[in-house]
């Protein structure tokens, strides 16, 4: 790599990493599903072990997930404060896909300027900018385009082993893992097609993969697999917003989320390399747009997930584009502006990918001060023992701030009644009567009511239409309001 | 040289159970098969499990929808039946490698069949139970056992066999019928009389169990799940491990145009849409997919690979998967009814309700009580009405209100309610069949555990 090169990458990262950062810590708060994530940190940092036996989600219960992420950010968590791993390290991990898809790129085109504007996309890509996001994706997603780098490179023994070992990282990282399973498989069966003899040891890696992943897989989910059973695939997501979650393709949001000119550019490279298989070095890369593409249409992965892999590829593909659109104009009678070009297209690019970006991490699904301030005050006000009934989101907000029990949050796992409790728990924000809210709460054994304003957004609510004073007791009131439930049907224990 | 020497030792270990594999495979599946036997034992269980297990049981004893295994059944006494399935486990593997070895298959090959077999929680379900699935296949490869015999008489003597074999179902029959004529075609002795009378025999006997209208297949005798019955990890009665179906992908990828795989492929298509049909077809399927995955094992195995300590690596997890798989499924088909607990239930039933009484429980536990309490149940998995019964029974159990239940329980004469553990987990309790049962017109009669006998008060008209 040139020295100019590597000077400008590097500078690309930085720039990624510091918008990043600026923005993450302008939003004091991190997005809902985070805050699951910064208790098993905690939990880890503090035990040692993750915390399997939760007493405070769903009111108490048993779950399993892939532990590697939290153990990861743990160990930072020795030497910073976990608010300042919590927003530093994803933003890194995330804002190193500049690096990895620079590589793929440079690895498929040999060309150091295509294979700098993918990184440039990659870094700024509207669907990754969830700058305050602490979830596995963040480093799923790196993981993922580096397996997939090494892979490339996989006649090399270094990159063998990097291949190897960044995979065992990956399988009990995240499921996600499942996304280079099946791109293998499709790039397989693509091979087979096209009658392309496979390199044995890539043969040996696809095999060696899928096994791994699987008996890891089962190792950690085996329960979940024998209570759900196929549903596995869908996380016992409640089938009242299992749309919501695994939505038929918008392409709307889809040009939104990945930005217009790679997501146009990189649908025409695929497109276009369909009928050209032979000799590719794309190949395998098709692969994972065709396996990503046909997962999200059957519903199997969730939307954003798909979207944020489909995107960084897509970013990976532009390369090609920039390559065949440089020999087009080439071609034509624009050649003398040919200088003129490559500026053009990082400004546009820059329009089209940076703007919407930073307008997406602007408008990041968090919690307001207020709302965590009322959460916090759960953990001072409130009987230890007490089970708080709060909307799905903000379900982790309060077992992570309040320290409370909740009536349910977004980890379905392994629950058994998941569809009766999501349908009870919009039951008791939307009912106009008191009895069938008492009863609930009896039945949960919820004591108190929170009321936030993103709730009352959610659920269209000006106020819970069932509170009377005969009843409930508003013990906080600001924006956010806490109710205390005083009465029980007659007859419940 | 350290991999070498790696490669030599796992090379060596295998060698050596390869070697001794009918000593190693048969204490393998005795082992096994009795571990499950011993659990039932210790938990006070009746030592069979099943629904299919009762129903042949009761066949013989009631001298009923008749099929050679309930004949079989009806020489032996209740206590010792539970040895039959064991002692054809241990026959039919023996059988599996002698035909193996007749055929020119592999020791290595062989070997891994018959390990994946034994492994399988369809094999285990199939002889941990009294089923028409491993008496078929004991009969079958005793046939073919002996067809390959040189001496005539024996050849002769394999048309017993087969004959019984072709007096289960239609399926059975059809599938006994392909591989007779498969087996011909491999054989390539157009004159032999034998294979050539086992073909006619067993094609009258499919014309015969199609004018006696003998069932399509026997069951279903458990609530079908097209994924879950294939893969026995999604939680499924049986089914096969899913690193077997990942194996056996890969083995059908690599065999795909190799011609000495055809006549396999053949069999596929009766059998998909078969199964799709009926899952209880999993053992045949399951026979299909071993074979499959134990090809694409040893051709792994003995691939020469870039990287040796992945291949080992990769070896140790595929077994290490098979294993898992296979201990997860004891595990849950130890809990397996009936239960200690059902049974007293059941004998209750049997000595304190009259004998004209009509009983209602979900479909796998008709079997049962027709078995243990001497009583008809209300839903039974029966030929023809299955469909019909089935759409009554979900209009019960998913009834809201006692003017949608009692109706129904009074059209069809119910008094008693056999409810059991699993039930309870799989219904809900604060709405529906479960919570109905607080009204006044039922009464506990009984309650053994979480086994619960309860009589509904018929009104008088």
């Amino acid at each position: 790599m040139k020295y100019k090169t590597q000077a400008i990458l590097i500078g690309l990262f930085m720039i990624t990493v510091a918008v990043r950062l600026l923005l993450a810590f302008s939003i004091p708060e991190f997005t809902y599903d985070s805050y699951f994530h910064l208790r098993q940190v905690e939990h880890i940092r503090e035990t040692g072990l993750p915390l399997y036996h939760d007493l405070l989600s769903y009111g108490g219960r048993d779950f399993r997930f892939l532990p590697f992420f939290h153990y990861f950010m743990a160990f930072f968590s020795l030497f910073l404060p976990l608010s300042l791993v919590a927003k530093i390290i994803p933003n890194i991990l995330v804002a190193s896909l500049t690096i990895t898809s620079y590589l793929i790129s440079k690895k498929i085109t040999k060309n150091e300027t295509a294979s700098l504007l993918s990184a440039m996309i990659a870094g700024f890509l509207p669907v990754l900018f969830s700058t305050n996001s602490f979830t596995v994706d963040t480093l799923s997603l790196p993981l993922t385009f580096f397996v997939i780098y090494s892979f490339f490179r996989i006649k090399e023994q270094n990159y063998l082993y990097a291949y190897i070992i960044s995979f065992l990282i990956l399988s009990v990282t995240s499921s996600s893992a499942f996304f280079v399973i099946i791109g293998f498989a499709i790039y397989a069966l693509l091979s087979a097609l096209e009658g392309k003899k496979m390199p044995r040891s890539e043969i040996e890696v696809m095999i060696f993969s899928l096994f791994f992943f699987l008996w890891v897989q089962f190792m950690f989910f085996k329960n979940s697999l024998l209570q759900e059973g196929i549903s596995f695939i869908w996380g016992n997501t409640p089938s009242r917003i299992i749309s919501a979650y695994f939505p038929s393709v918008s392409i709307a949001q889809a040009l939104l989320l990945v930005s217009i000119i790679p997501f146009m550019a990189g649908v025409l490279v695929a497109y276009r390399s369909l009928f050209e298989l032979k000799g590719q070095k794309s190949f395998l890369l098709i692969s994972f747009v065709i396996s990503t593409t046909l997962l999200t249409w059957l519903r199997l992965i969730k939307f954003r997930q798909s979207l944020a892999f489909f995107a960084v590829i897509l970013a990976i593909l532009f390369a090609l584009f920039y390559l065949d659109l440089e020999r087009y104009y080439k071609k034509t009678r624009l050649a003398r502006y040919q200088r003129y070009v490559l500026p053009s297209l990082v400004v546009l690019l820059l329009i089209s990918t940076a703007i919407p970006a930073i307008n997406a991490s602007l408008r990041q699904d968090v919690p307001t001060v207020e709302e965590v301030e009322a959460f916090k005050w759960l953990r001072d006000n409130t009987p230890a023992n007490a089970t708080v009934l709060a909307t799905l989101h903000e379900g982790h907000l309060v077992a992570y701030y309040g320290q409370r029990k909740n009536l349910m949050d977004d980890q379905f796992i392994l629950i058994s009644d998941v569809d009766k409790r999501f349908s009870d728990l919009s039951v008791l924000f939307t009912t106009h009567f008191q009895t069938q809210a008492i009863s609930l709460a009896d039945q949960y054994g919820l004591r108190y009511l929170v009321l936030t304003p993103s709730a009352k957004e959610n659920y269209d609510l000006p106020r819970l239409h069932y509170i009377s004073s005969a009843c409930f007791d508003l013990i906080y009131k600001n924006e956010t309001k806490i109710y205390r439930t005083k009465c029980e049907l007659a007859g419940a224990e | 040289m350290k991999m070498q020497i790696k490669q030599n030792v796992l090379d060596a270990t295998f060698s050596h159970f390869i070697k001794h594999q009918k000593k190693y495979l048969v204490l393998l599946a005795v082992l096994i098969l009795l571990l499950h036997f011993a659990a039932n034992y210790l938990a006070g269980k009746p030592l069979l499990s099943g629904a299919e297990s009762y129903y042949h049981l009761y066949s013989a004893r009631e001298w009923i929808d008749f099929n050679p295994l309930s004949a079989v059944l009806s020489l032996f006494p209740d206590s010792v039946v539970f040895l039959l399935p064991l002692l054809l486990a241990v026959i039919s593997i023996l059988l599996l490698l002698a035909i193996a070895q007749k055929i020119g298959l592999t020791e290595r090959v062989a070997f891994f069949f018959t390990l994946f077999l034994i492994l399988s929680p369809t094999f285990l379900f199939a002889f941990t139970t009294l089923s028409s699935y491993s008496f078929f296949l004991f009969l079958v490869l005793l046939g073919f056992f002996l067809l390959m015999q040189e001496q005539k008489i024996l050849r002769y003597l394999s048309l017993l066999p087969f004959i019984l074999a072709a007096g289960f179902d239609i399926f059975s029959t059809a599938f006994l019928l392909v591989l007779l004529l498969i087996y011909r075609s491999v054989t390539h002795d157009k004159k032999d009389p034998v294979s050539l009378a086992g073909i006619g025999t067993t094609a009258v006997l499919f014309v015969a169990t199609l004018i006696l209208k003998f069932p399509l297949l026997l069951g279903p005798f458990h609530r079908q799940q097209l994924v879950s019955d294939l893969v026995s990890d999604f939680g499924g009665l049986s089914g096969i491990s899913a690193f077997i179906l990942l194996l056996a992908i890969i083995g059908m990828l690599s065999t795909w145009k190799k011609k000495n795989f055809y006549h396999l492929y053949l069999l596929l298509p009766l059998i998909i849409p078969a199964y799709i049909f009926n899952t209880n077809i999993i053992f045949y399927l399951s026979l299909i997919i071993v074979v499959f995955a134990a090809i694409s094992f040893v051709q792994m195995f003995e691939r020469r690979w870039n990287l040796i300590s992945l291949k080992h690596f990769t070896m140790i997890i595929l077994l290490l998967g098979v294993i898992f798989s296979t201990i997860t499924y004891l595990d849950r088909f130890s809990n397996y009814g009936p239960s200690h607990d059902d049974k007293d239930a059941l004998i209750w039933i049997k000595e304190h309700t009259p004998v004209n009484s009509v009983v209602l429980s979900a479909p796998e536990n008709s079997y049962v009580i027709r078995y243990f309490a001497e009583r008809e149940p209300l839903r039974v998995f029966e030929k023809g009405t299955y469909t019909e019964k089935t759409e009554l029974a979900e209009a019960v159990f998913s009834s809201l209100y006692i003017q949608d239940l009692f109706p129904t329980l009074e059209e069809n004469k119910v008094r008693f309610l056999f409810i059991t553990k699993e039930m309870k987990q799989g219904l809900p309790s604060d709405q529906g069949f479960l919570f109905l049962l607080k009204n006044e017109r039922f009464k506990l009669l009984y309650a053994s555990g979480d086994s619960e006998v309860w009589a509904f008060k018929q009104e008088n008209k």
